[in-house]
């Protein structure tokens, strides 16, 4: 007696992506079955509810892996490599939402799928030409269930305005300039740790003409701006980055609430300052169940913190001593409590994602992997 | 002990009896229902399951039920439960999906996907009784599409 098909799907929907790609050739049923909306919609409450932490070394992914017993190992993730050779992968510029990533450089930006291993390129438009920098942010919309690219552009000339485009996948097969941007010239191309993408929304720090957070509606493509916390924007200096040149704040998602995190000095003062966006601002402070010796031991970097699973915040600290650590700091919002693992084996990686795998196919969205040059 | 205790009687397809308490039996849902609805004579046939099934899932009801066991105890005795021949755990799978009991067959299909992640495609079709409806060089070209799949 055989397994009746019901439930055949219901395990497959437990699957890893990479099992179900592979189990593409059991039967024509099987090769279609990953692209059924209702299979995924099953999938995403069974096996895509997994989290994984994943970190970025040298351009190679690796995905973090708890074995419970307080170690970590890791395990590099397939198809990254494709992004070579076309984008230059060193880089930490990257957009990450709900299992899908995009990344750019002079030429490309690149929309990746790791989950199905498919990569799609769209070139710059003429007019991205001469500008000091462009950031790219993709974003999903849980309603609509589409996933949109946002790219502003930011010229050096202040007396310009900042432009963007948007480009919903598998719909447009141009980007569209957003025109209306509300009353202010955003500058809305604030580097990586600035964008942090909520619930169909992507928030942007945004300096001019007054420092304030934009929010960009992912389905009405409207951009609002959110009020700074007077408290936040009291106790930093806006003109003082740390001293490796970064910022020392970031935009965070707090159990799907928007939240500002400030890490002052934290090699000194050990306090981590967030406040979380509820009906006012709600501050926090808390503190590294760490003990640190010097300040110079320690390093942490805003694209080494992520928010993880529902109520969580990892941060990546490298440990430099006799030993090069790599030390994971899990911090559990809610409880107010911490967990922590030392990875020996590398002492350092870049930006960390928690990753959820997505089957979202990008099959006719931009252009295919091979390039003609 | 208490003297309300209920007894169900359970007849498998090879003609056994199972006499079950019924507050265990009903953790099936399809037996819970035919309780509510009345509709329970002397004896409930189960024309889809046969003894030897019924002899396991009776095992793993009457674990879940005990009073005051642990979570780690039950986490052992779950691993050691599905831990059994194939055969043996498609059967399973086939009674709790009949028996309408959610919480032991989402452990059960658990234990498959566990067993066939690393499988090729050629063992997923024998395990779950699949007929290749395609030509080779159809699945051919799959294949080289998905060729990472298969490191």
């Amino acid at each position: 007696m055989s397994i009746p098909q019901d439930i055949t799907i219901q395990i497959f929907s437990c699957l890893p992506a990479k099992s179900l790609m592979r189990f593409k050739c059991v039967s024509k049923f099987y090769n279609t079955i990953v692209l059924e909306p209702y299979f995924v919609d099953i999938r995403s409450s069974n096996y895509s509810k997994i989290n994984r932490v994943i970190g970025c070394l040298d351009g190679d992914f690796y995905s973090i892996e708890e074995d419970g017993n307080a170690t970590k190992s890791y395990h590099q993730l397939d198809n990254f490599d494709k992004l070579c050779p076309h984008i230059d992968r060193i880089s930490n510029c990257f957009g990450y939402d709900n299992g899908l990533f995009c990344t750019w450089d002079e030429k490309y930006i690149a929309i990746f799928n790791p989950a199905t291993g498919e990569v799609r390129y769209r070139p710059y438009l003429k007019c991205f030409d001469d500008v000091w920098y462009c950031i790219c942010s993709i974003g999903f919309e849980p309603e609509e269930n589409k996933y949109k690219v946002l790219l502003t552009i930011y010229k050096q000339n202040h007396l310009e305005l900042s432009r963007a485009w948007v480009f919903t996948l598998g719909i447009d097969n141009s980007w569209r300039e957003i025109i209306t941007y509300g009353k202010h010239d955003y500058n809305i191309s604030d580097l990586g740790y600035g964008h942090c993408i909520i619930s169909g929304i992507i928030y942007r720090f945004s300096y001019s003409p007054e420092f304030c957070i934009v929010a960009f509606d992912i389905k009405s493509e409207i951009f609002t701006t959110i009020t700074m916390s007077i408290e936040f924007h009291n106790s930093i200096d806006m003109n003082i980055f740390d001293k490796y040149g970064d910022k020392d704040y970031m935009l965070i998602d707090v159990n799907g609430k928007l939240g500002i995190m400030y890490i002052p000095e934290v090699f000194l003062t050990k306090d981590i300052h967030l406040w979380i966006l509820k009906e006012e601002w709600e501050h926090q402070i808390f503190e590294f169940p760490l003990e640190l010796k010097h300040e110079d031991d320690i390093y942490l970097h805003p694209f080494g913190i992520c928010k993880y699973g529902d109520e969580e915040i990892v941060f990546t600290i490298w440990i430099q001593s006799s030993d090069d650590v790599l030390a994971y700091f899990y911090y559990h919002v809610k409880n107010k409590s911490w967990r922590y693992f030392k990875a020996q084996e590398y002492a350092w990686v870049g930006s960390i994602f928690a990753y959820r795998e997505s089957l979202f196919p990008l099959k006719n969205i931009g252009l295919p992997t091979t390039i003609a040059e | 002990m208490s003297s309300s205790t209920k007894f169900l009687t359970l007849k498998t397809c090879d003609d056994k009896k199972f006499v079950l308490d019924e507050a265990i039996a009903v953790r099936s849902q399809t037996i819970k229902n035919m309780v509510e609805d009345d509709c329970v004579s002397n004896v409930i046939p189960l024309p889809n399951v046969d003894s030897k099934t019924m002899t396991k899932v009776i095992e793993y009801w009457k674990k879940h039920s005990e009073e005051g066991i642990s979570k780690d105890m039950l986490m052992d005795f779950d691993k050691a439960f599905v831990k059994v021949h194939h055969s043996i755990l498609h059967a399973l799978i086939l009674a709790a999906n009949f028996l309408n009991d959610k919480e032991m067959l989402d452990m059960m299909c658990q234990e498959v996907v566990d067993r066939i992640k690393g499988k090729t495609p050629e063992e997923i079709r024998k395990e779950f009784d699949i007929k290749n409806d395609f030509t080779p060089e159809e699945e051919e070209e799959i294949r080289k599409e998905n060729a990472w799949a298969f490191e």
